[in-house]
C-alpha cells in the first residue's frame, strides 16, 4: 500500500518534471507579466472585462505570460498615452490612437517601438485595411499592429421606408434627397418635425459626414502621399454645397450644433427616419437602449453622389495596437500583441464588443458577410480611404469643437461660402503646419 | 379684533410664502435629481422618447442591479472613501496647526507670508500645473496609488481650511484663556494642544467637512494618475459609461450609478449640516 | 547632583529654542507641501511660458514673450476671456442672490429648516461629472423635460435647442447662459453655508432695535444685516470669485467649449493647448494670463486681510 502510494507520486512527480520541462521549452517568457492598457469598448464595461479575462486567461495558458489589463476611459486615455510616450507611466502594451503624434513625441527612451518585424512575421502590410497601414505605420516604420476598424454606413428605418412607400435604400444622393423629402414631416412653420435624415454628427461634428460624401463625390482630403492637403477642389466644394443644401435647401435634416444631440438616440426615439454614417457598435447601441426597435432598423452601404464606383468611395478608421520602449520584456510583449492581433482573437474581440475589423481576412468572416447587419460595413471597408489623416496635427486639426476642418464643415452649415470657408481653413491648417 | 386678525391673517400669509418660496427653490435644485430618479427608474424603450415623459409608464429597478455587475461600482465607492477620509484628516491636521499659527502670531513676518501664499495659490490654475506635478509624483513613484491622491487634494484643500480655521481661532478662541495656561508654564505647543484643541471641535468639523467634499469631487488629477481600475475613485468611475464619441447611449444606467454614488454624500451631510453651519458660524465674525 | 542641573538647563535651553520655534514649525506642513505641490510647478509654469515648448517638437528654444503675443493677437483669445468673465461674474452675482435669500429664509427657526438647509447642500457633493451628465441630458433639445413640459403648455411649436443655438445677445451666447445657470445651481450651496453661518452671528437685539426705530425690510437689510456679516461675505465672495474664473469642469464637460468655441472659457482653452495641441509653453502663458487677471481683486482682498485690525 505504501509502496504503491510513493510509486504513484514518483510518477506524479515525474510527470509534472516532465511537463514543466516541455513547458520550460515552450514557454520561453513563463512567469513574465505585462501591463495592457485598452480603452472601454462596447455596449457594457462588464462585457470587455469578460471578453479580455478569456483572452488573457488562454493566452497565459499557451505561453505562461501573465497579463494584467486596464481598461482606459476615454476622458483620460489620450492624456494618458501622452505621458507615457513623454516619460511618464507606460504599460508595457496599449491599445493607441494619434499613432503618429505619439511617434514623434517619442524619444530615444520613451515612446512607441518599432515593430517593422512583427508586421512581417504577420503578412505584411496587405494583411489589413488602407487605413490600418495608414493609421499605425509612419514614415514607412510601423509602430503598431492594426486591430479594431470603423467605417460608416446608413442606418434605416424600415418601418418608415415601408410606410413611405421606398423599397430599396437610396444609392445615390438623388436618391438620398427624395427619400429623405418623403420621410421628413415639418409643420406650418417649415420646422422639422421628424426628420428624414440625420448627420451621425454626435454634437455637432460635421467633419466626418463631410469627409464620406467627398469620399462619395470621387476625392479625397489630402493627396496621396499626404503632403498637401487637395481642399480646393470640385469635388471638396461638392460634398460642402452638398453637406449645406441637405440642412438648408431640402430641409430634410435639422442643423444641430448641440452638445448633447446624438443622431442615434434620435433615432431609436423615432425623430429620424436614415442616419447617415453610423458604426458597427450601433446596433448593440439601439437593441440595449430601444429594444422596441428590434426588427425595425437595417443597414446598407451609403450612397455615392452619382451611383457611379469610385474607387475608395468610403471611409475607414483603424486603430492599432503598440508597443512602449520602456517594457523590460519586449519579445514576451510582441508574442501578446501577436496573439492578440491574430484572426481568431480579433473575431472574438470584434463579436463581443460590436467592433470592425483592420484584418482583411476578419473581415471576410461569415460573421461579417452573411449577417444583415453586418455585410454593409464589411462591403464599404473593402473599398475605403482612411478618414483619419495620419499627420503629427491632425488631431489639432481636425480636433472637435473648432479645429480648422470642423470649423469649415459648421460655418459652411451656417452660411459661410464655400471659398471663403476653405481658404480660412487651409490658412488655420498652415498655422498649426502638419 | 379686526386688527387682530388682520395680523394673524398675515402671519399666516407669511408662513404660506416662506414654504412656497421654498418650494419654488427646491424645483431647481432638485430637477437634477428628480430628472436621475425618473431616467433611471424608466422602462428601456422609454427613456429615448422624445418629447420626454415626465413620469416613468412603470417602474423598472433592473438598473439598479445591473449597475453593480457593470462597473465595479463598490469598489470605485470604497476608494473614494478612503481617498476622502484620509485627506480630510490630513488637511484638518495642517490646516489646524497652520491656522492657530498664522491666527495668533500674526504679526511675525512668516505668518505674515504663508498667509499671503494661502491666498495666492488659489488664484493658480490647476491644468498646466498638473503635468509638472504628475512628474514629481510619477519620480517619486506615487502615480497609481493612494498617497498620490492625498497629496493633492490635502494641497488644494488646505488653503481654504486654513482660512476657515483661521477666522475660527480669531474669533471664537479669545486669546485671554490662553494667557492663563501660559502663566501656568505651559509651552506654545501646550497651550494650542491642552487649551485651545479640545474647545475649537466644531470648528475643526467643519473645515473637516470642506475639506471631504474637495477631495470626493476632484475628477482632472486621479483620471491623470490612475491608471489602474481597482484604484479609481467614483467621481471617475462613472466615466466608464462614456464611450469614445461621448455619446449618451448609456443615459439610463449612468443615472442609476449617479444616484448610488451621491447617496453616501447625502448622509453624511444630513448628520454633519449642523456642525459645519455652527463651526462656520462661530469663526464667521472675522472673514 | 551638579551635573544634573547642567542637564536640566540644557534640556531646558533646547526646550525654550522649540518652544521659541513651536509658531513656525506649526506652519511648516501646510507651508513645504505647498510650496512643493503648488507653487513648485506654478514657478516652473512661469519659465515654461517664455519658451515654445511643444513636446511634438525635438528643440524648446526661448522665445520670450512670444507665446503672450500669439494668444492677444487671437481673436478668439478675447472671446474665451469675455466668456470666462461673463460665466464667473454672472453666476457669482446670481449664485450670492440665491443663497442670500434662501440662507435669509433658513435662519429663522421655522419647522423643517434643518431638512431644507440638509436639502440645498446636495448639489455640493454631486460630483461634477454627474452633474453634467445629467444636466446635459435636461437641456438636450429632444429628451429635455424642460422641453416636454413648455410643447405641453403650447408655449413653444419646437423643442428649444438650449446647447446648440449660434445666437449670441451682446455677445453672450444662449449656451453659455445654460452653463450659467447651471454653475449656480453647483457653486451656492456653498455661499449657503457661509451667509447662514455669518447671519447667525448678527445679533436679534439689533434687529429689534431697528424695527423700533420703523426701518423697512429692504432699509434693514442692507444698513444692517449686509454690514454685519461683511467679513464673511467679501471673503467668500473673492474666493469665489477665484474658483469660477478657474472653472474647468462644467464648460468642459457640459459642452467642450463648443457649438464653435462659444462657450469655451480659459481653463477648457488652456487644457486644449496643453492636451490637444501638445503646445505646454503656449498652455503655459495661457495660464498666467489667468492667473494674472485673476489676481486684480485678489491684490485688494490680501491687503484688507492683512491689516492689522483685521
Amino acid at each position: 500500500m505504501k509502496k504503491s502510494l510513493i510509486a504513484l507520486g514518483m510518477t506524479g512527480t515525474m510527470i509534472l518534471a516532465g511537463t514543466s520541462m516541455v513547458m520550460a521549452e515552450d514557454k520561453p517568457y513563463d512567469g513574465t507579466n505585462l501591463v495592457f492598457w485598452m480603452q472601454a469598448y462596447g455596449s457594457d464595461p462588464s462585457i470587455q472585462r469578460a471578453a479580455l479575462d478569456k483572452v488573457t486567461a488562454d493566452f497565459q495558458e499557451q505561453t505562461g505570460i501573465s497579463v494584467e489589463y486596464n481598461i482606459v476611459d476615454w476622458g483620460s486615455a489620450s492624456q494618458k498615452l501622452t505621458l507615457a510616450c513623454t516619460g511618464g507611466e507606460a504599460p508595457d502594451v496599449a491599445d493607441i490612437f494619434f499613432t503618429k503624434s505619439l511617434a514623434t513625441m517619442s524619444s530615444d527612451e520613451y515612446g512607441l517601438m518599432e515593430l517593422n518585424d512583427l508586421v512581417e512575421e504577420m503578412g505584411g502590410e496587405d494583411t489589413w485595411i488602407t487605413a490600418g497601414k495608414d493609421e499605425a505605420c509612419v514614415d514607412g516604420d510601423w509602430y503598431g499592429i492594426p486591430w479594431r476598424a470603423d467605417t460608416r454606413v446608413l442606418l434605416y428605418n424600415t418601418e418608415d421606408f415601408e410606410n413611405a412607400g421606398i423599397t430599396e435604400a437610396p444609392t445615390t444622393w438623388d436618391e438620398l434627397v427624395e427619400d429623405a423629402q418623403k420621410l421628413t414631416v415639418t409643420d406650418e412653420d417649415g420646422n422639422i418635425t421628424h426628420a428624414g435624415l440625420a448627420w451621425y454628427s454626435d454634437m455637432g461634428r460635421y467633419d466626418q459626414t463631410w469627409f464620406s460624401m467627398l469620399a462619395q463625390c470621387g476625392g479625397t482630403l489630402m493627396n496621396d502621399e499626404f503632403t498637401e492637403f487637395t481642399l480646393d477642389t470640385e469635388q471638396s466644394k461638392q460634398a460642402l454645397a452638398f453637406l449645406s443644401d441637405c440642412i438648408n435647401t431640402y430641409n430634410i435634416c435639422s442643423n444641430s450644433l448641440d452638445a448633447s444631440y446624438d443622431a442615434v438616440t434620435e433615432f431609436m426615439s423615432g425623430n429620424v427616419s436614415m442616419v447617415f454614417g453610423v458604426t458597427g457598435e450601433t446596433k448593440n447601441n439601439i437593441l440595449q437602449n430601444a429594444p422596441q426597435m428590434e426588427g425595425k432598423f437595417a443597414s446598407a452601404p451609403l450612397p455615392t453622389a452619382t451611383g457611379a464606383e469610385n474607387e475608395k468611395n468610403g471611409i475607414s478608421f483603424s486603430a492599432p495596437i503598440g508597443i512602449f520602449k520602456t517594457t523590460e520584456n519586449a519579445d514576451a510583449a510582441k508574442e501578446w500583441v501577436k496573439y492578440f492581433c491574430s484572426e481568431d482573437v480579433q473575431l472574438y474581440m470584434s463579436q463581443e464588443l460590436g467592433l470592425l475589423n483592420s484584418n482583411c481576412a476578419v473581415m471576410e468572416n461569415s460573421y461579417f458577410t452573411e449577417d444583415d447587419w453586418l455585410k454593409a460595413f464589411s462591403t464599404t471597408i473593402a473599398n475605403s480611404q482612411s478618414g483619419d489623416m495620419p499627420l503629427t496635427t491632425w488631431s489639432q486639426i481636425d480636433a472637435w469643437p473648432d479645429g480648422p476642418i470642423p470649423s469649415m464643415c459648421a460655418n459652411v452649415v451656417n452660411g459661410t461660402d464655400a471659398d471663403t470657408a476653405i481658404a480660412e481653413c487651409l490658412s488655420q491648417i498652415e498655422a498649426i503646419g502638419f | 379684533m379686526n386688527a387682530k386678525t388682520k395680523k394673524k391673517i398675515q402671519k399666516v400669509w407669511k408662513v404660506i410664502w416662506h414654504y412656497i418660496s421654498l418650494f419654488l427653490i427646491s424645483c431647481f435644485v432638485l430637477l437634477p435629481y428628480y430628472w436621475m430618479i425618473v431616467t433611471a427608474v424608466k422602462p428601456t424603450e422609454e427613456v429615448m422618447q422624445s418629447p420626454a415623459t415626465l413620469l416613468p409608464s412603470r417602474l423598472s429597478f433592473t438598473n439598479f442591479t445591473k449597475v453593480w455587475s457593470s462597473i465595479p461600482l463598490a469598489t470605485y465607492m470604497k476608494n473614494s472613501m478612503v481617498v476622502s477620509l484620509t485627506a480630510t484628516v490630513v488637511s484638518v491636521i495642517f490646516a489646524t496647526l497652520c491656522g492657530y499659527s498664522i491666527s495668533r502670531y500674526i504679526r511675525k513676518r512668516a505668518q505674515r507670508v504663508s498667509f499671503v501664499i494661502m491666498l495666492v495659490s488659489q488664484l493658480i490654475p490647476g491644468i498646466v500645473t498638473m503635468i509638472s506635478l504628475y512628474f514629481i509624483m510619477f519620480n517619486m513613484k506615487l502615480t497609481n496609488t493612494y498617497v498620490g491622491l492625498v497629496i493633492a487634494y490635502v494641497v488644494w484643500a488646505v488653503p481654504f481650511c486654513t482660512l476657515m480655521i483661521k477666522s475660527y481661532f480669531d474669533a471664537a478662541i479669545p486669546v485671554a484663556i490662553e494667557e492663563s495656561a501660559r502663566i501656568d508654564g505651559c509651552s506654545n505647543f501646550g497651550i494650542f494642544w491642552r487649551v485651545c484643541l479640545p474647545i475649537s471641535v466644531p470648528g475643526i468639523i467643519s473645515t473637516g467637512i470642506f475639506a471631504f467634499i474637495t477631495a470626493w469631487n476632484e475628477y482632472m488629477w486621479a483620471s491623470i494618475i490612475l491608471s489602474k481600475d481597482k484604484l479609481k475613485p467614483v467621481s471617475v468611475g462613472i466615466y466608464d459609461f462614456i464611450g469614445q464619441y461621448s455619446a449618451n447611449t448609456k443615459m439610463a444606467i449612468t443615472m442609476t450609478a449617479g444616484i448610488i454614488i451621491t447617496i453616501p454624500a447625502i448622509i453624511i451631510f444630513a448628520f454633519l449640516q449642523k456642525y459645519l453651519i455652527s463651526g462656520l458660524s462661530a469663526g464667521a465674525v472675522k472673514g | 547632583m551638579e551635573q544634573q542641573t547642567e542637564k536640566v538647563k540644557k534640556q531646558n535651553s533646547f526646550g525654550s529654542i522649540l518652544n521659541q520655534w513651536t509658531s513656525f514649525l506649526m506652519l511648516m506642513p501646510a507651508i513645504a507641501s505647498l510650496l512643493i505641490v503648488s507653487i513648485y510647478p506654478t514657478v516652473k509654469t512661469i519659465w515654461m511660458s517664455f519658451f515654445d515648448k511643444s513636446i511634438l517638437k525635438k528643440e524648446e528654444p526661448f522665445i520670450g514673450l512670444a507665446n503672450y503675443i500669439e494668444s492677444f493677437s487671437k481673436a478668439g483669445t478675447w472671446q474665451t476671456i469675455f466668456n470666462t468673465l461673463f460665466f464667473a461674474i454672472v453666476s457669482l452675482v446670481l449664485g450670492v442672490s440665491l443663497a442670500m435669500l434662501i440662507a435669509t429664509k433658513l435662519i429663522k427657526p421655522y419647522p423643517l429648516r434643518g431638512f431644507f438647509r440638509a436639502m440645498f447642500l446636495i448639489p455640493w457633493v454631486t460630483p461634477p461629472l454627474v452633474a453634467s451628465i445629467v444636466w446635459r441630458f435636461i437641456f438636450s433639445e429632444n429628451f429635455s423635460p424642460i422641453n416636454s413640459i413648455l410643447l405641453k403648455l403650447h408655449l413653444i411649436k419646437v423643442p428649444v435647442n438650449f446647447l446648440g443655438s449660434t445666437a449670441t445677445f451682446l455677445g453672450v451666447s444662449e449656451p453659455l447662459i445654460v452653463l450659467t445657470i447651471i454653475n449656480v445651481w453647483s457653486i451656492f450651496p456653498f455661499l449657503m453655508v457661509m451667509f447662514i453661518a455669518g447671519l447667525q452671528t448678527v445679533p436679534q437685539e439689533i434687529y429689534e432695535a431697528a424695527r423700533m426705530d420703523g426701518a423697512g425690510k429692504m432699509a434693514t437689510f442692507w444698513k444692517i444685516t449686509v454690514p454685519c456679516i461683511r467679513p464673511v461675505i467679501t471673503s467668500s465672495i473673492v474666493l469665489e470669485l477665484i474658483w469660477q474664473f478657474n472653472n474647468f469642469n462644467i464648460s468642459y464637460m457640459v459642452t467642450n467649449g463648443g457649438p464653435l468655441g462659444l462657450t469655451k472659457t480659459m481653463a477648457v482653452e488652456v487644457y486644449q493647448a496643453a492636451f490637444t495641441n501638445y503646445r505646454y509653453g503656449y498652455a503655459s502663458a495661457l495660464s498666467i494670463i489667468m492667473m494674472l487677471i485673476a489676481l486684480i481683486p485678489s491684490i485688494f482682498y490680501i491687503r484688507s486681510s492683512l491689516k492689522p485690525e483685521n
